[in-house]
């Protein structure tokens, strides 16, 4: 297949992602059908740099970038089979994230730009998974988005390019967050989702009742420090704990994560049908690495399933960190002749929606979540 | 001008309080131009800019450069990453090489005469970070995190008749005492056009890699409680 790239119908962007703990960089082109392709997603995961501290330390973090980033851009050029000549333009991630990392994939991605004379795109990390739906499987604006990794929990109304309402959000812990801390708790190991996954295998989910927490509130915010200290307060209880005692309370832990999430979704579905009821095929896409859990999926598939919802999950790559999703949004972005001055500032705050409210920790970077 | 004519060095620094770029001719041994804004902070916003000032006054364009030159620390841990990822990013996007320079010795080569010079920069915490330059400008000592106590050792025979350098050179003068040494400016920080000097001379060869001297502030998790019977 060959491309008339760097045509005015077919951009090509280079997308660069270094907010948490993956140096990531991917080069998507909008190809002559109008679809777009992934032409690279590179992902160096530094997951192995942290392991030893039971979570991201930032400064290890941006040192990790420093030293991969050109290697891993080059390896999606080459990848890619493209020259920075074909190039339209250069995304990168520039918040809401661990500042470190920011100011390397931003200060590297306003170099390639500047020296090559193409626009630079400050990407909102948050819109780079809320767009990937429409990268993998196309859809049409508007759609229902819940966003679950370790930083972020959100429920998202995804109206069109920049045009986002934050329906709920954590007011505490992400739930990948609380994954984390519960592994770590049970001395499971980092990462905490697939740790926390294994364990619950052989579990009884019913053994502890955990807390749903903010159950049957109207609100769709989430809350996940106070299940966090039940299952403290339920292992220490139970210490000594067994093998099984701790597969137990994984299970347990699992389980009212599901039923909060399902129950979350029930109400953001009969919003959106509210909202929206011209239409008649409403699809709800999933992002996040906690989506990659097999008991949230199917909780959310029944919720799903039962409100009338098609429920997306991109592959699993394209659901945690990448490049491909900031570079998608890049283009997106380019498309609509949009484009940011060489002086834009990376934020480590940055909500995708400003009408929103301010749930906690409104300061000088502004609110956290 | 084609690229095949480009023999200009960009020249960037980024590593203390400086945001600066230079744009040398290493043929002509001349600074065409150059930019130098003491800023502190956000230097990762400003560069471009500054860098399109010293482009502007050497009447360039990237197309002229050959070569990019870097400082690659001693200094702040962000700073030194935003000069490190925007010369391998200009170094990639132009198909040049990019050479890295420590802060120190730029120090050290801006007041060298005829006597070895120590370059030693308050690194905080009870450090300083040094590097010790002969009177022919060879690197005698590479950059170092040390107890100032341990200058004296680190200068070695040098010390007899020394010029110092640097932040922290106060400190040092203490020690060594007024009679051997002379003080440059302490208040004078990275001369950018020394930057680029040390790499057209090919004095400075250092890959593009920060120079941290210092681990990353991070310590294991401790457990605050045993859960298990036994060590897991």
């Amino acid at each position: 297949m060959t491309i008339a790239y760097r045509s005015e119908k077919c951009p090509v962007i280079l997308g660069i992602e270094t907010s948490c703990d993956e140096t990531a960089a991917a080069v998507v082109a909008r190809d002559e059908a109008g679809a777009p392709t992934i032409l690279s997603n590179v992902v160096y995961s530094q997951i192995d740099d942290h392991a030893a501290f039971g979570g991201v330390v930032p400064e290890i973090s941006a040192r990790a970038h420093a030293e991969a980033l050109d290697g891993i851009v080059t390896a999606a050029l080459d990848e890619a089979g493209v020259t920075l000549s074909e190039v339209s333009a250069v995304a990168a991630t520039a918040g809401p994230g661990l500042i470190g990392g920011l100011i390397v994939g931003s200060v590297m991605a306003k170099a390639i730009a500047h020296a090559r004379g193409i626009p630079f795109l400050a990407v909102n990390h948050l819109e780079g998974h809320a767009l990937t739906p429409r990268l993998t499987d196309g859809l049409a604006y508007p759609y229902l988005m819940l966003l679950v990794s370790g930083g972020h929990t959100q429920i998202l109304l995804v109206r069109g390019l920049g045009d986002y309402e934050r329906w709920g959000t954590t007011i505490d812990d992400a739930l990948g967050e609380a994954f984390d801390k519960t592994a770590k708790l049970l001395g499971l190991g980092h990462p905490g989702g697939p740790m926390v996954e294994r364990a619950a295998e052989d579990g009884d989910p019913k053994r502890f009742s955990f807390p749903r927490p903010m159950l049957r509130e109207a609100r769709l915010d989430f809350s996940f420090s106070g299940l966090k200290t039940s299952v403290r307060q339920a292992a220490e209880k139970n210490a000594p704990v067994s093998r099984q005692d701790v597969s137990d309370l994984a299970a347990s832990f699992q389980a009212a994560c599901a039923d909060t999430i399902a129950d979350r979704m029930d109400r953001a579905f009969a919003r959106f049908r509210d909202m929206l009821p011209e239409i008649a095929a409403p699809t709800i896409a999933v992002a996040g690495g906690v989506a990659a859990n097999q008991t949230i999926r199917h909780a959310l598939e029944t919720a799903a399933r039962d409100a009338g919802f098609t429920l997306v999950a991109p592959p699993f790559r394209l659901c945690t960190d990448n490049g491909a999703m900031i570079a998608y949004a890049g283009l997106e972005r380019f498309e609509a002749k949009m484009s940011d001055p060489l002086d834009t500032p990376v934020r480590s705050r940055w909500p995708l929606d400003r009408r929103a409210q301010p749930v906690i920790g409104y300061g000088r970077r502004g609110a956290k979540a | 001008m084609p690229q095949s004519g480009a023999h200009l060095i960009l020249a960037i620094d980024t590593a203390l309080d400086d945001c600066s770029a230079a744009v040398f001719d290493a043929r002509a041994n001349l600074v065409l131009g150059k930019r130098t804004e003491r800023i502190g902070r956000g230097h990762a916003e400003r560069l471009p800019a500054v860098i399109d000032a010293a482009l502007a006054e050497a009447s360039s364009e990237f197309s002229d450069i050959a070569m990019i030159a870097v400082t690659i620390g001693p200094g702040s841990f962000t700073g030194v990453r935003v000069g490190v990822a925007a010369a391998r990013g200009y170094a990639l996007a132009l198909a040049i090489p990019a050479i890295g320079v420590t802060t120190l010795e730029v120090m050290a080569e801006a007041v060298r005469r005829d006597t070895p010079v120590l370059a030693v920069h308050d690194a905080k915490r009870g450090e300083v970070y040094a590097l010790l330059m002969g009177a022919d400008g060879e690197i005698l000592k590479a950059p170092e995190a040390l107890d100032p106590a341990a200058l004296v050792d680190f200068a070695g025979a040098a010390g007899e008749r020394l010029v110092l350098a640097g932040s922290a050179s106060g400190i040092a003068a203490d020690l060594f005492g007024i009679e051997r040494t002379a003080t440059a400016d302490p208040t004078s920080q990275i001369d950018v056009a020394v930057v680029a000097r040390l790499v057209a001379e090919g004095r400075s060869q250092q890959p593009v890699k920060p120079l941290y001297l210092r681990n990353a502030d991070a310590k294991p998790p401790s457990r605050h409680f045993n859960l298990f019977a036994e060590p897991t």
